[in-house]
């Protein structure tokens, strides 16, 4: 029903207007229907996926560890803590040049820019909801003498269990956005580099085609995300922040 | 975004922890030596340099003035669009998927779109800044004005209330709290609008100057950028701190 509202006024916008610059609902999805036939599409769509494939589980894996040593260990937490905010404040478009120029035009740096993008946003989560693990479970295992690794298993990781499902489905989203962006802003292959080049053709339907198929990839994978989390994270809450 | 909700340590041990991450990166970067990850010392003078000649005062105050616009446009749509979601079911049931939608997308995909409308001019820019925070703003404004007060609502209608005295008296002043961290989100996804835009049209403010150097393989004046940004985005967060804190104090007025 809100889809058909938006898309009645979008067509009708588009023909009104009758202009180049913005095409009207059918004109993008004729275009839509039109790529889906191209290999071309295909091939991009794996192109940028791939960084996503090997930057992504990177990340998760980083960001959970890390997360969770801050949270285990506060003398770590106590000398990083102030580096952790500032992985979150800096704004990683403008660090990815540091990286291209390092590693150049390869699957490596993209696959690094998503983890730039994702890391930071899963490790502070990750920190955060160890921290609210109940601590006097904590001191009960030390009193009777648990181990760390038994502390770790029993208490530890199961308490942090629902933060790590929120910190994935909140890292997929950065992991998107930090595709998306090196693609359109530094390395122009996949996605970004078709977006770029329908634009320099001003084939307006074709951009917001692939803008639309962007924004369909983000939220299937932001949904799948929050399925997972209802599901094994015990609390879940939709919808996130990409940036 | 996430404070963290932790323990929070002194200054002194912030100071000290960023000294020595400071010797360890000089220190890395001199058994590194490759050219592109610049030693602190590079980088400073590199600041220094650019400080010196103009060229970062210059880009900056573009990139501010993008921004400044940008947030505020942004936060007058996003608390304009949010309160009329919130008062009137029919639109809220109608925008929210969408909305949604628009969320979970990187914010740069639409400037694309930005740029089909308006071209390489600076409109595009500024567009890129609105679009990144606009969203998140309208729905943490949504959110934000969710009724919270059964009792003082029910009260209200039992003395007669309006609709509009009961939206305006209560629901809007019960959401203050939350509007302002909404806004703050939103300041901060709006620096890095900023610079993404600024990096797509690449001919004015900090962006446009870290893409030069960087195509110029200058990573010293790069990081130098990279330090500026991120002491832009630090000080968009610290002043929404005080614009929240500020309106906290505000005593409600009672009429």
């Amino acid at each position: 029903m809100s889809l058909a509202g938006i898309g009645l006024l979008w067509e009708l916008t588009g023909r009104w207007s009758n202009s180049l610059l913005l095409p009207s609902a059918s004109e993008t999805i004729s275009a839509l229907v039109h790529l889906a036939t191209t290999p071309l599409f295909w091939h991009a769509l794996w192109a940028s996926n791939q960084a996503l494939l090997v930057g992504f589980p990177l990340a998760a894996a980083a960001g959970v560890a890390g997360g969770l040593a801050l949270a285990r260990w506060q003398t770590v937490d106590r000398w990083l803590d102030v580096y952790v905010e500032l992985l979150l404040v800096i704004p990683k478009s403008a660090v990815m040049p540091l990286v291209v120029m390092t590693l150049g035009f390869g699957l490596t740096p993209r696959a690094l820019v998503v983890f730039i993008f994702a890391f930071p946003v899963i490790v502070v989560t990750v920190r955060s909801g160890v921290r609210q693990v109940d601590q006097r479970l904590l001191s009960m295992a030390r009193a009777f003498c648990a181990s760390e690794a038994q502390i770790w298993r029993r208490v530890l990781v199961p308490g942090a269990r629902p933060a790590v499902m929120t910190a994935l489905r909140l890292g997929i989203a950065r992991a998107v956005a930090g595709m998306v962006t090196v693609e359109l802003l530094l390395v122009a292959v996949g996605v970004g580099q078709l977006i770029l080049r329908f634009r320099a053709d001003f084939d307006a339907g074709s951009v917001y085609a692939m803008v639309l198929v962007v924004v369909a990839e983000a939220v299937v994978l932001i949904r799948l995300a929050g399925l997972l989390e209802r599901r094994w994270g015990g609390l879940a809450e939709a919808g996130t922040i990409a940036g | 975004m996430l404070s963290g909700g932790g323990p929070s340590y002194g200054w002194r041990t912030r100071a000290l922890s960023l000294l020595v991450g400071g010797v360890v990166w000089e220190a890395v970067s001199a058994i590194a030596a490759t050219p592109f990850l610049p030693s602190a010392s590079a980088t400073m003078a590199a600041l220094v340099e650019l400080a010196r000649n103009g060229l970062i005062l210059g880009s900056l105050s573009i990139s501010i003035a993008n921004l400044v616009v940008g947030f505020l446009a942004a936060a007058f749509v996003g608390v304009a669009v949010g309160v009329t979601m919130a008062r009137v079911r029919q639109i809220e049931m109608m925008v929210e998927p969408i909305l949604h939608a628009l969320l979970s997308a990187p914010g740069l995909i639409f400037v694309p779109l930005l740029f089909t409308l308006f071209g390489a001019t600076r409109l595009t820019q500024v567009g890129s800044v609105f679009v990144h925070a606009v969203f998140a703003i309208t729905a943490t404004t949504v959110d934000s004005l969710r009724p919270k007060s059964a009792a003082l609502i029910a009260m209200a209608t039992a003395f007669g209330a309006t609709d509009a005295q009961i939206f305006w008296s209560i629901r809007w002043r019960e959401a203050h709290p939350m509007l302002v961290s909404g806004l703050r989100i939103g300041a901060l996804l709006a620096v890095k609008g900023m610079i993404n835009g600024e990096m797509f049209i690449a001919f004015t403010g900090l962006g446009a100057l870290t893409r030069t150097y960087a195509a110029r393989f200058e990573a010293d004046k790069v990081m130098a950028i990279v330090v500026v940004i991120s002491a832009v985005a630090l000080a968009a967060g610290a002043l929404m701190d005080v614009v929240s804190r500020g309106w906290r104090r505000t005593p409600a007025r009672s009429r």
